[in-house]
C-alpha cells in the first residue's frame, strides 16, 4: 500500500512536467483512472485494521484532491495556450468599499494641521467649548453689550425666559473660558458649531462651523497677526495665493481687519464668485482688546495678543466651490461621494 | 449705506474711477460694491420745451420742440402748462409702465404721444399736472440717461461708526486717504437762537434722558411740488422713492450730512407745542408706513397736544405729514440717545435711515447744520422763506473728548513704525486736535463724531488704516515648544473616524436643531433628562435641540431614502444637549447606524444579521482601542425605556454604569421617517470610550510568543432551541481549563438533519500550553469533559454524523 502511495507521488511530479495534452491524459488515466493507481488502493484498506482505517482514509482523500488539482492547473495551462496573460485583467477590481469622511471634517483636519504645526493647541469639548453658552461669555464680555449695534448680525437662539444662556453664535467665547483658566502663553485654535437664529438659504445656516484663533503673549503685535495668518493662507489655499488685509471693526479686536485671497475661481481679474472685486475674505482677525484681555485675567499693560475666527463651512465651499450650504447637513451620499 | 459716485465728488474733488473709488473705500475699511440702479419704468422718455398753447374743447393743445428740428403736438389736461416749460415728453412707440405710448385720436386732432407727470414715470407723486424740469436738462436730453446717470455703490459699514452714514463722513475718510481738501459746504444759519419757545411754538422735552437736545425751524409760504431733476437724480441714485421736495431735500441733507430731520405740516399740529416724552404704556401710534403701533413708556413720542406725531428719531406719523397744501413747514432736527433708539427700533422691528444713525450715535453739532443746510436748499430753490429763528430745548454744547496717548505704544501694537508726521497728519485729517505735550506723548482731542475713539489701540486703527494694511510686512511670533497640542480627545475622534470609513461607513454632519414634534426621545444612558427648546424660535423646523445624535442621523438615513441614494451605514461624532434641574449639559457621542432595506420574508434574518454585524463591529472596535473593561449584554435593566428600547437591545456596561448600547432600531420609528429600512444603531458617550482607552492603551506589555505548537478542534453541537449561545460559550470556557486559549463559532445550522427542536452549532477551540506540545490525550480529556459539562448543564451534545 505505501508502495503504490509513493508511486503516486512520484507520477504526480511527471504530471507537473507534462509535454503535451495527450501525455497528460494518459497520467490521469494512469492515475485517477478506473483501473488507476487509486483505484488499486482500494482492497487494501479492507484489510487494515478499525484503528488505522481512518489514518489511511484521511491521508488518501488529501492526496487525492491534490492530484485532481493538479491536474485542472496543468489542463487549464494548455487551454490558454501561448497566451500571455492568463485572465481578464480588464475585469473590475474586487475590494470591499471604503466609506467617506465629511467635507467638514477633512476641511476641519486641515487647518487643525496647520495649526498644530505652528505651535497652536487644539481646544474643544464640553467643558472649555459648550455650545449652549452664557451670554456673558458669547457677547458681555467680548465688548458686546446688550444693546450693541454688532449684536444685530448675531441673531440668538436663547434657551431661558431671562435670555441668560443662548446657542453660542461665535466660537469666540472660547478666548474668555480658556484665557481664565490657562497661563501664558495662550496659543490656541478652537473649532465647533456656532448657531445663529437666521433663516435657511443657501448661503445662511442657523448652525455652522467656525474656528477660533487666539494668541496671547508678551510682545505680540500686529505683524505677528499678518504673519501667522498668511502662512495659514497659503498653506491652505496654496503657496502663490496674494494675501490682503484690510480695516474692518470686531467689538472684541483693535485693530480689527478682515483678510480675503485672490479669487481662486478667476485669480482676482473679477468674476460672479468674488462679486467682480478679485478678492474673496477668508476670515475676521484683530489685536484682542485690552479689554477682552483684561476679561481673560490678563493685564493688558503686560501682554497683548491677536484672534481671528474663520467660516470652516465657507471655507469648504471655497476650496470645492460648494454653492449651497445646506448640502453639508444633507448628507446625500452623491455629494459625500465626491470627497 | 448707499452713495453714488457723481454726488460724491460735490464733497471731494477727486479723479479716481468707479471701480477705483470702490477699492480705495474698501481699502480704508469702508467696504465698497457696486450696487444696482434703481428699475426705472420708462424708457426714452425725452425733455420738450413748450411753444405754444392753443385752448380747446376740455383741455389743451400743446405745441412744443423736442430739439429734433420738428415741432410736436399732443392734447393734454395737466393745469400747469406754461410756455417755454420744460416738461418730459414720451413719443409713440415709448413704453412705460410697461405700456405702450400710441398716438391717439381727439375729434379730428391726432395726439402725437404724451408729455408726462412725475406719477405717470414712476419717479414721484405729484399726477396733477407735468413734471417741471429745469437746468442742467436741456431741451432733446434723455430723461432717463439723465436722472439714472449716476453710479450707485454700496458700502458696508461697520457698526461703530455712526461718522460714516453720511457723504461727508466718506469724504473725510477719502479725503485723509487722498490728501484732498473736503468741498466747503454752504449753510443758511438762523440769524438767532431762541431757547424754549418761539415762532409761536414751544418745546417741551419731559425725556430729556431720551433726548438731550430738540430743535426745530419753522419754512413759510412753502411751495410743496416734486423735486427738481438734480434732487430726484440724487434720490434715485440712492434707490430712494422721490415723495415730494420738502421731504426730498430733508433726505437729501440726511445722507449729507448724517443728521436725520423730520418735516412737519404746522398746521396739521395742534396746539402750540412739540412735547417730547415717554409714550404711555398702551399708546397707540400711526407711524407713516400707515402701522399702529401699540407703544410702552420706553418709547419715545414726539407730541403735540393732541398725541404723538412722530415716533422720536425712528418714525414720522402719517398725520402730520407734509402734504401738497402745507404752507408752513416745522423742520425738526433732535439729538436722540442710542441705546433709546434702538430698543425701539428693534422692539417694533422698525428700522429707518433714521434709526440706523441714530442707534450708533450722531454728530450733536450737525444738529444745527443740518437744520441750516436745508434752509440753504429751501432758498436756492425758491421754495419757501426759512424763519430767521431756531428754536431749541435741551443742552447746545457738548465737551470734545480728550485723552493722552504713548505714542511707542502705537509702534509696540502694531510692531511696525510709521512716522510720527504721518501719523500727526493721519490724526488731523480725521478731525482729531493734536497736541504734542512730550514727543512721545500726544493729548488728542477727539472729534464729536467719533466718540469710537478711546484708547490707544483704537489710535492704532486709524493711523494703520490710512497708512496702509497692507504697508505692514507679517513676521511670525517666537513659539513655545513642548506642549500637548493635540488633545487625545480631538485626535482618537480623526483616528475613529478614518477607521470607520475604512469599515465601508460614510460620516454624516446631521443638523443638531430641529422640531419639536420629531426630536426629543430623551438618551437611553441619560435617564431623567429633558430636551432642550429653544426659547425664540425663528421657525418649526429648529425649535429645540436633539438630546441624541441617533435620532438626526436617522432623519439622514430616511432622507437619503426617499432619494434612493443608497446611503445605508453611517456614522457621527456629534453633540446631545440635555436639560436637569441642575440645568443644561451637553456631551459629545458615537453613533453608528448600519442599515438595509427592509421588503420581503428575509427581514428577520436581516435583523440578526444586521444586528450581530453591528455588534460585532463595536467589539472589533473597543478591542482595537484596547480598551476590555467592558461588558456588552442584553439591557435586563432599561428602566424608564422599557417600552421604546425594543427587545434587540443590549447596553455596554463598566463598573456598574452604563455607557453605550445596541439596539435595533425599532419599526414606529422608521416608518415615522417614511423610511422601508431596517436599522440598528450603537451609540457610545466618547468622554467614557476615551477615558477607557487611556486607562488601557498604555498597559500593554508584550505577552511571548508560544514555543510550542497550538492544537485545533471542531466540536459540532446539536443545541436545543431554548439555549443561549453565552450560556454554552460560559460552560466551555468554564471546562476546557487554562490551555482553552480560544473559542470560536463558525457555523450555525437550521435543517432536516439536525434533532427536532434543536439547532446545529460548530465551534472551533484552539487549546494552547506554554510549557509543552499539548498531546492528543490531553487535549481528548478536556474535550471530554467539556461535552461533559455541555451536557449536563445544558443538554446540548455533540451531533451524531
Amino acid at each position: 500500500m505505501d508502495e503504490i502511495l509513493e508511486k503516486i507521488a512520484q507520477r504526480l511530479e511527471a504530471v507537473k512536467k507534462a509535454p503535451t495534452p495527450d501525455e497528460l491524459e494518459q497520467l490521469r488515466i494512469e492515475i485517477l483512472g478506473r483501473k488507476g493507481y487509486f483505484a488499486q488502493l482500494g482492497p487494501f484498506m479492507g484489510k487494515l485494521s478499525p484503528e488505522d482505517r481512518p489514518k489511511y482514509g484521511k491521508q488518501i482523500n488529501k492526496l487525492k484532491t491534490s492530484a485532481q488539482d493538479a491536474f485542472d492547473s496543468k489542463k487549464l495551462e494548455f487551454e490558454k495556450g501561448t497566451s500571455k496573460t492568463r485572465f481578464d485583467i480588464t475585469l473590475p477590481g474586487r475590494a470591499h468599499q471604503i466609506g467617506k469622511i465629511h467635507p467638514l471634517t477633512i476641511v476641519e483636519k486641515r487647518m487643525m494641521e496647520i495649526f498644530v504645526h505652528m505651535g497652536f493647541e487644539v481646544v474643544t469639548g464640553p467643558v472649555l467649548a459648550p455650545e449652549i453658552e452664557e451670554d456673558y461669555y458669547n457677547f458681555e464680555m467680548l465688548n458686546l453689550h446688550k444693546d450693541h449695534p454688532a449684536r444685530d448680525t448675531q441673531d440668538s437662539f436663547y434657551l431661558d425666559e431671562g435670555n441668560h444662556t443662548l446657542l453660542r453664535t461665535q466660537t469666540s467665547p472660547v478666548q474668555i473660558r480658556y484665557m481664565q483658566q490657562n497661563e501664558l502663553p495662550v496659543q490656541i485654535v478652537a473649532p465647533g458649531r456656532c448657531f445663529r437664529r437666521d433663516m435657511v438659504t443657501a448661503r445662511h445656516s442657523p448652525m455652522f462651523h467656525q474656528v477660533e484663533g487666539l494668541l496671547i503673549d508678551k510682545g505680540i503685535n500686529f505683524t505677528h497677526l499678518k504673519g501667522v495668518l498668511e502662512v495659514f493662507a497659503r498653506e491652505l489655499f496654496g503657496q502663490d495665493r496674494k494675501v490682503r488685509f484690510r480695516p474692518d471693526y470686531f467689538p472684541f479686536t483693535e485693530p480689527s481687519a478682515e483678510v480675503a485671497i485672490d479669487c481662486t475661481v478667476c485669480g482676482g481679474k473679477g468674476c460672479r464668485t468674488c462679486s467682480n472685486t478679485g478678492w474673496i475674505e477668508i476670515l475676521g482677525c484683530g489685536m484682542v482688546h485690552p479689554q477682552v484681555i483684561k476679561n481673560g485675567g490678563f493685564d493688558p499693560e503686560e501682554v497683548s495678543g491677536f484672534a481671528f475666527g474663520i467660516g470652516i463651512d465657507r471655507t469648504a465651499m471655497l476650496l470645492y466651490r460648494i454653492g449651497d450650504i445646506r448640502l453639508f447637513t444633507e448628507n446625500d451620499k452623491r455629494f459625500l461621494d465626491q470627497f | 449705506m448707499r452713495i453714488s459716485y457723481d454726488w460724491l465728488k460735490e464733497f471731494i474733488n477727486h479723479d479716481l474711477d468707479y471701480g477705483e473709488l470702490m477699492r480705495t473705500l474698501t481699502m480704508i475699511g469702508l467696504e465698497s460694491d457696486a450696487a444696482d440702479k434703481m428699475e426705472c419704468e420708462f424708457d426714452s422718455v425725452i425733455v420738450a420745451k413748450i411753444t405754444k398753447i392753443d385752448k380747446t374743447e376740455g383741455g389743451n393743445i400743446i405745441t412744443f420742440d423736442t430739439g429734433q428740428g420738428d415741432l410736436k403736438q399732443v392734447f393734454c389736461t395737466a393745469p400747469n402748462v406754461e410756455v417755454g416749460m420744460l416738461a418730459p415728453y414720451a413719443a409713440p412707440g415709448t413704453t412705460i409702465k410697461g405700456i405702450k405710448v400710441e398716438q391717439k385720436k381727439f375729434g379730428d386732432f391726432v395726439s402725437n404721444g404724451v408729455l408726462c407727470s412725475s406719477e405717470e414715470l414712476g419717479i414721484g407723486r405729484d399726477s396733477t399736472g407735468l413734471l417741471p424740469l429745469c437746468d442742467p436738462l436741456k431741451v432733446g436730453d434723455d430723461l432717463k440717461e439723465y436722472l439714472f446717470g449716476d453710479l450707485p455703490i454700496e458700502i458696508e459699514l461697520v457698526s461703530n461708526r455712526g461718522d460714516q452714514y453720511s457723504f461727508l463722513g466718506i469724504a473725510r475718510e477719502l479725503a485723509v486717504h487722498l490728501g484732498l481738501p473736503i468741498q466747503e459746504i454752504e449753510y443758511s444759519e438762523a440769524s438767532e437762537t431762541i431757547e424754549g419757545k418761539g415762532d409761536s411754538m414751544a418745546i417741551e422735552i419731559p425725556a430729556l434722558d431720551l433726548c438731550p437736545l430738540y430743535t426745530f425751524r419753522m419754512f413759510n409760504d412753502a411751495i410743496v411740488c416734486d423735486s427738481p431733476p438734480q434732487i430726484l437724480r440724487k434720490l434715485i441714485a440712492l434707490g430712494l422713492k422721490p415723495i415730494n421736495n420738502i421731504v426730498d431735500i430733508t433726505n437729501i441733507v440726511l445722507y449729507e450730512l448724517g443728521q436725520p430731520l423730520h418735516p412737519f405740516d404746522r398746521t396739521l399740529l395742534k396746539g402750540n407745542s412739540v412735547i417730547v416724552r415717554r409714550a404711555k404704556p398702551k399708546e397707540k401710534f400711526t407711524t407713516l408706513d400707515d402701522v399702529e403701533r401699540k407703544l410702552d413708556k420706553n418709547d419715545l413720542l414726539i407730541a403735540d397736544e393732541s398725541g404723538g406725531i412722530a415716533l422720536g428719531g425712528v418714525m414720522g406719523g402719517l398725520l402730520s405729514e407734509i402734504n401738497w397744501k402745507t404752507r408752513t413747514v416745522l423742520l425738526e432736527s433732535a439729538l436722540f440717545e442710542k441705546v433709546g433708539i434702538r430698543r425701539t427700533s428693534r422692539r417694533h422691528a422698525l428700522r429707518s435711515d433714521a434709526s440706523v444713525r441714530f442707534e450708533r450715535g450722531v454728530d450733536p453739532d450737525m444738529v444745527m447744520k443740518a437744520s441750516a443746510r436745508v434752509a440753504w436748499y429751501v432758498e436756492k430753490l425758491n421754495i419757501g422763506t426759512p424763519s430767521p429763528t431756531l428754536v431749541y430745548t435741551g443742552q447746545m454744547e457738548y465737551p470734545k473728548n480728550k485723552f493722552t496717548i504713548r505714542v511707542p505704544r502705537i509702534e509696540q501694537c502694531l510692531g511696525y513704525k510709521i512716522p510720527y508726521d504721518d501719523m500727526n497728519r493721519i490724526l488731523t485729517g480725521l478731525g482729531f486736535d493734536v497736541n504734542e505735550i512730550e514727543t512721545d506723548k500726544w493729548e488728542l482731542t477727539v472729534p464729536k463724531f467719533r466718540s469710537d475713539v478711546v484708547i490707544e489701540e483704537d489710535v492704532a486703527e486709524e493711523v494703520a488704516r490710512h497708512h496702509g494694511y497692507n504697508a505692514i510686512e507679517g513676521t511670525l511670533p517666537r513659539i513655545q515648544m513642548g506642549r500637548d497640542l493635540l488633545h487625545e480627545y480631538d485626535s482618537l475622534k480623526m483616528s475613529v473616524r478614518y477607521l470607520l470609513a475604512g469599515w465601508g461607513l460614510y460620516e454624516v454632519i446631521s443638523f443638531a436643531l430641529g422640531n419639536r414634534n420629531e426630536l426629543g426621545r430623551t438618551h437611553f444612558l441619560r435617564p431623567g433628562v429633558k430636551r432642550v427648546d429653544i426659547n425664540n424660535p425663528l421657525t418649526e423646523e429648529h425649535a429645540c435641540l436633539r438630546t441624541n445624535i441617533e435620532e438626526t442621523m436617522l432623519d439622514v438615513l430616511a432622507s437619503n431614502y426617499k432619494k434612493r441614494t443608497g446611503l445605508r451605514d453611517i456614522f457621527e461624532i456629534g453633540r446631545g444637549y440635555w436639560r436637569t434641574d441642575e440645568g443644561f449639559a451637553e456631551k459629545d457621542e458615537l453613533c453608528i447606524i448600519l442599515s438595509v432595506e427592509g421588503i420581503g420574508k428575509s427581514v428577520k434574518n436581516s435583523e440578526e444579521d444586521l444586528f450581530l454585524q453591528l455588534k460585532g463591529l463595536v467589539i472589533e472596535l473597543l478591542k482595537h482601542l484596547k480598551i476590555t473593561n467592558y461588558k456588552l449584554a442584553h439591557d435586563d435593566n432599561p428602566g424608564e425605556f422599557a417600552d421604546v428600547a425594543g427587545d434587540a437591545f443590549m447596553a455596554i456596561t463598566t463598573d456598574n454604569t452604563k455607557w453605550g448600547y445596541v439596539r435595533l432600531v425599532p419599526n414606529d420609528e422608521l416608518d415615522r421617517r417614511d423610511a422601508q429600512l431596517i436599522a440598528v444603531s450603537a451609540t457610545l458617550d466618547w468622554e467614557t470610550l476615551l477615558a477607557l482607552h487611556q486607562e488601557s492603551k498604555g498597559a500593554i506589555t508584550l505577552d511571548p510568543l508560544p514555543r510550542f505548537p497550538a492544537s485545533k478542534r471542531d466540536l459540532a453541537l446539536s443545541v436545543p432551541d431554548d439555549v443561549k449561545y453565552e450560556d454554552i460559550e460560559k460552560t466551555i470556557l468554564e471546562s476546557g481549563g487554562e490551555i482553552l486559549v480560544d473559542l470560536n463559532l463558525f457555523d450555525i445550522y437550521r435543517g432536516k438533519q439536525v434533532e427536532k427542536g434543536h439547532i446545529s452549532i460548530a465551534v472551533n477551540l484552539t487549546f494552547q500550553d506554554r510549557e509543552r506540545t499539548l498531546t492528543d490525550e490531553i487535549v481528548d480529556e478536556r474535550i471530554s469533559s467539556i461535552l461533559k459539562a455541555l451536557e449536563k448543564s445544558l443538554g446540548v451534545r455533540l451531533r451524531d454524523k
